[in-house]
């Protein structure tokens, strides 16, 4: 992502881009679901959506569903995309939540056309009618992660990129500042450069084992620090979504692809054994295992530095949240986007390098706090790792934020990083942190007008839903 | 038990007291809800100096009449308003250096970066260009016209917003009659005493004539002294006089000018600087000067040459640039002078009462959650009135060194979120990105290259086309604005014929 990133943005003459892979290092591919912004990458870098979605395996992504996460058998979906409309300047929310306080129990997800269209396992592209519901949502891709770094390399390689198979032995700094100067692979070959950019993964053979850079360990707030991963056969109805299940000590992801289900077991390894862990994730597939499952290791954090000198670590040897939000390809991007934007010259002034420190420190920890509600706004007792999540102390940016919410049902907002309002409230009401109260605005309305606002809009989402065509002919069709 | 708040006292008559009143009555339709407004001009308590200030808006002025439903032709006559584009900056930076602040797109989206990286890129080539060439709405200022935009998203007529100039005291009343149309009481008495609980909350206040009134929720909008919030509740004033020395201003009325300008022009001075807003029937004006630098007399001598012709009863307003630690405290939100005060030099004056009663609405707390709404809403008007104070400061920061006056006193160091913004902006054209502030990045973008700051580098991406194709671009651009700008009214006969 970065070389093609790259290449889009600067031209041939100005900069040499020069990739170093080696094939004994495998991909992680746990990143095969994304959030709508994909679409935006994509789109800079003139890819055709069908092409790309044919290569990879992709299907369309609508949302996230969550199961056994608030109490064992809650299920929610988080959408990419509004609940219901506001009524009088009121978010609609509020009008939900003051029906329901009065005994109307109607499920949020109702009033979602993305969520409504998921579970029917419906999909097509939002409209541009701003009159309609269905211009009230977004999508992503559930794609194969070890499809699209090839599809990435051939892009990059027709702007100029240079790539070069190989395996880092040793890597040279400047003696005066300690910068890095040039990697020397196996076979000998030296590469020099001005900028590094670490993409090696967890080990950080660039930012940590040789700039020593540091990390913020997280583990205290998120403790899955393993996952599992099999791929398996497909079952059923193409779904255009992806589902997260709680399990004792952690939980599963199952992404479905159009050739295959990936599935994943993420779980903390002080609570569950590497062979407890592949047993639970065998036992939950959808269909038949295609191989043996695979154990990954990490630690959730962030490197302190993610710019550090001249080497800026990139997706995982950056930080890494364990992938319930389907994260990782956002914060990849991100990593980028600002690194073009701040692209530097060799002087490589500190003021540019703490001005992207200080744009992914928040990225990374919006994400982060998010991430933590998952866990922290459950009433889950049944094991010591729900216990120890549940009672943690957490994040005081995010204890406010959650005050706010159960106290009045308001969702703090911010522009800069990832999740809006839509997705806070969801995870919120599907994990029982319910509002005790509404906004003021709606005391004295008449519960009767506020129902027919309601009903409408249920009604309409039913329809917009129904409207759609399936998943799979979407894609049959389209793609 | 949470009891809901249905009974709320404004203390306050004038301009911010009954734009609150409007906005809470009717966002509150369809819910009781006792507003009283009290007159509240206590002994000594002088007009609320930002209320006088509120006679240059920015382009939220608009979106909240039509979220009110304010018919605009009606309220236009009413106000003696006209339409606003942009505001003119003129001697800040460099003397000899103006540059207009319009109301919507500068340029066009020609990558994934600012439009002002690609002129910063011809600047550093040692091209001179103007930002004012690629805004609609700057080009239409400096023509004197005015139209309505566009509602079709291809054209170029799309691409601005627009503002309103009227006038306070008019609109105070304007609002006043909608406030009490929607419910809202006036109390005519004045404010004799506030009683408070241990000074935590506010029991109730009492009026000249030995009334009591009791409220759940107490609005302050009583001015600069801040009777409830500052006096009563002991809330401190944080001064930002260090940075914004200007203490006073002399206003006056001058005959309007046969053209209409749709802009508002403000003008650097040696102490200060000098304000026009052009109404329909008159041109108010205002010298904001140091009171310290500069003694009575020879500041009315001093406006008298600039205002030009003999200019009968130029009164002065005093204010001191600051605002209160918390805006909310207890029972008791204030809003207007009582909650923060800023010279109206980046035209914030409606906006930051407009702002503050949306917060609240937004935040409308009950007897149970008042606090933790209290805090909400200070964290975010702390970061709306210390972005919009940054805004202001930014332009007389850059104008400090070649001002005579000011130059032999050391200068205060400015706010950190204001220097690092410079900082960064120097470096490399980059607009530091802060939450909760309330101006675009394109606006501080336009403000930092129209005060003369040439970045020493800039984006990477505004480099991938070549000069000749980026110069075709830009007189691409420039022509098709100036074109479409060619097409619209003259302001002057846009205002005859809309409210004939």
């Amino acid at each position: 992502m970065a070389a093609a990133s790259l290449s889009r943005f600067l031209r041939p003459d100005q900069c040499a881009i020069h990739l170093v892979e080696s094939a004994e290092i495998g991909i992680v591919g746990v990143g095969e679901a994304t959030v709508p912004h994909i679409r935006f990458f994509n789109q800079t870098l003139g890819l055709d959506e069908a092409d790309f979605m044919r290569k990879t395996h992709a299907t369309f992504k609508l949302g996230i569903e969550f199961d056994n996460w608030g109490r064992i058998g809650d299920s929610y979906v988080h959408p990419f995309g509004d609940f219901g409309r506001a009524y009088r300047g009121v978010k609609f929310h509020h009008v939900w939540n003051r029906l329901r306080l009065a005994g109307d129990d109607m499920p949020l997800e109702e009033y979602s056309l993305p969520i409504m269209a998921a579970k029917l396992a419906r999909f097509a592209p939002p409209t541009s009618d701003p009159q309609s519901l269905l211009t009230s949502f977004g999508y992503a891709f559930q794609f194969d992660a070890t499809l699209f770094a090839p599809y990435l390399r051939a892009y990059s390689e027709r702007r100029g990129v240079q790539r070069t198979e190989g395996r880092v032995v040793d890597v040279r700094l400047r003696g005066t500042d300690g910068f890095i100067e040039a990697l020397k692979l196996a076979s000998g070959e030296e590469i020099t450069g001005d900028l590094f950019i670490d993409c090696s993964g967890f080990f950080g053979l660039l930012t940590e084992k040789t700039l020593h850079t540091g990390y913020e360990d997280w583990t205290h707030w998120l403790p899955c620090d393993r996952a599992v991963a099999v791929p398996c056969e497909s079952a059923g109805p193409l779904l255009p979504y992806t589902k997260a299940t709680a399990h004792g000590a952690g939980w599963q992801w199952r992404i479905p692809l159009r050739h295959r289900t990936g599935n994943g077991h993420v779980y903390s390894s002080r609570y569950l054994s590497d062979d407890e862990a592949a047993a639970t994730l065998l036992a939950n597939l959808d269909g038949k295992a295609l191989a043996e499952p695979r154990v990954l290791k990490f630690v959730t954090g962030r490197r302190k530095k993610t710019w550090n000198r001249n080497c800026v670590a990139v997706g995982l040897a950056g930080g890494f949240v364990e992938p319930l939000e389907s994260t990782s390809i956002y914060l990849i991007q991100a990593a980028i986007t600002h690194l073009i934007e701040l692209f530097p010259d060799r002087n490589f002034d500190a003021i540019n390098i703490t001005e992207y420190n200080r744009i992914m420190d928040v990225e990374f920890e919006r994400v982060r706090d998010f991430i933590v509600l998952h866990y922290c706004a459950t009433e889950r007792d049944d094991t010591p790792f729900w216990n120890y999540v549940r009672t943690m102390p957490i994040p005081e940016s995010l204890t406010n934020k959650m005050e706010l919410f159960r106290e009045r049902g308001v969702i703090v907002d911010y522009r800069l990083g990832l999740f809006y309002e839509p997705s806070w409230l969801a995870v919120y009401v599907g994990q029982r942190v319910m509002p005790k109260r509404f906004d003021a605005r709606l005391d004295d309305v008449p519960l009767e007008e506020l129902r027919k606002h309601a009903q409408a809009l249920r009604a309409a989402v039913r329809a917009g839903a129904e409207s759609l065509p399936t998943h799979a002919d979407f894609l049959a069709h389209h793609v | 038990m949470s009891d809901p708040v249905r009974d709320i006292v404004i203390a306050g008559g004038g301009l911010a007291g009954w734009y609150c009143a409007a906005r809470l009555c009717h966002a509150m339709r369809g819910r009781a809800l006792n507003v009283r407004v009290v007159r509240a001009s206590a002994a000594g308590t002088a007009v609320d100096p930002l209320e006088v200030f509120c006679a240059s808006t920015l382009s939220a002025a608009p979106v909240a009449h039509a979220e009110l439903g304010i018919d605009e032709r009606a309220f236009m006559r009413d106000c003696d308003a006209t339409f606003k584009l942009a505001t003119e900056y003129r001697g800040f930076g460099e003397p000899a250096r103006n540059y207009f602040l319009p109301f919507g797109e500068i340029g066009a989206r020609l990558e994934a970066v600012g439009f002002h990286q690609f002129i910063g890129r011809l600047m550093h080539a040692g091209r001179e260009f103007s930002l004012d060439d690629f805004s609609v709405p700057s080009i239409a200022a400096r023509h004197g016209r005015f139209a309505h935009p566009s509602r079709d998203p291809r054209s170029v007529l799309s691409t601005y917003e627009y503002a309103y100039h009227l006038d306070p005291e008019a609109y105070a009343r304007f609002m006043r009659r909608f406030a009490e149309n929607l419910g809202a009481v006036a109390v005519d008495e004045d404010l004799a005493g506030v009683d408070t609980a241990d000074g935590a909350t506010i029991r109730a206040i009492t009026l000249a004539d030995g009334t009591r009134l009791h409220a759940d929720l107490f609005i302050d909008c009583s001015g600069a002294r801040a009777v409830l919030l500052g006096e009563a509740l002991q809330t401190p004033l944080q001064s930002w006089r260090a940075w914004l020395p200007c203490d006073a201003a002399l206003v006056t009325r001058m005959p309007a000018p046969v053209d209409a300008p749709s802009y508002t022009r403000s003008l650097a001075q040696p102490d200060g600087w000098y304000w026009q807003v052009p109404l329909r029937s008159a041109v108010q004006a205002a010298m904001f000067y140091d009171s310290r630098a500069l003694d009575g007399q020879t500041a009315q001598a001093r406006a008298a040459a600039i205002f030009g012709a003999p200019s009968p009863g130029a009164r002065q307003v005093q204010f001191e640039n600051g605002m209160r630690h918390e805006s909310w405290r207890g029972n008791c939100v204030a809003m207007g002078s009582a909650a923060a005060f800023l010279e109206p030099l980046a035209a914030t004056g409606l906006r930051l009462i407009d702002d503050a009663v949306a917060r609240l609405i937004g935040l409308f707390p009950d007897s149970r959650d008042m606090p933790l709404m209290a805090a909400e809403y200070n964290r975010l008007a702390r970061a709306g009135y210390e972005s919009a104070r940054d805004f202001a400061l930014l332009h007389h920061a850059l104008s400090r060194r070649h001002d005579s006056a000011q130059s032999r006193e050391p200068a205060t160091p400015l706010p950190p979120s204001l220097s690092r913004r410079l900082e960064l902006f120097r470096y490399r054209g980059r607009v530091l990105f802060q939450e909760d502030e309330i101006f675009e990045e394109a606006w501080w973008a336009c403000a930092c290259i129209g005060l003369g700051i040439r970045p020493q580098h800039f984006s990477i991406v505004a480099e991938q086309m070549t000069e000749d194709a980026l110069l075709g671009q830009l007189s691409k651009i420039a022509r098709l604005m100036r074109t479409a700008v060619d097409g619209m009214p003259m302001h002057r006969a846009y205002l005859r014929e809309y409210l004939a």
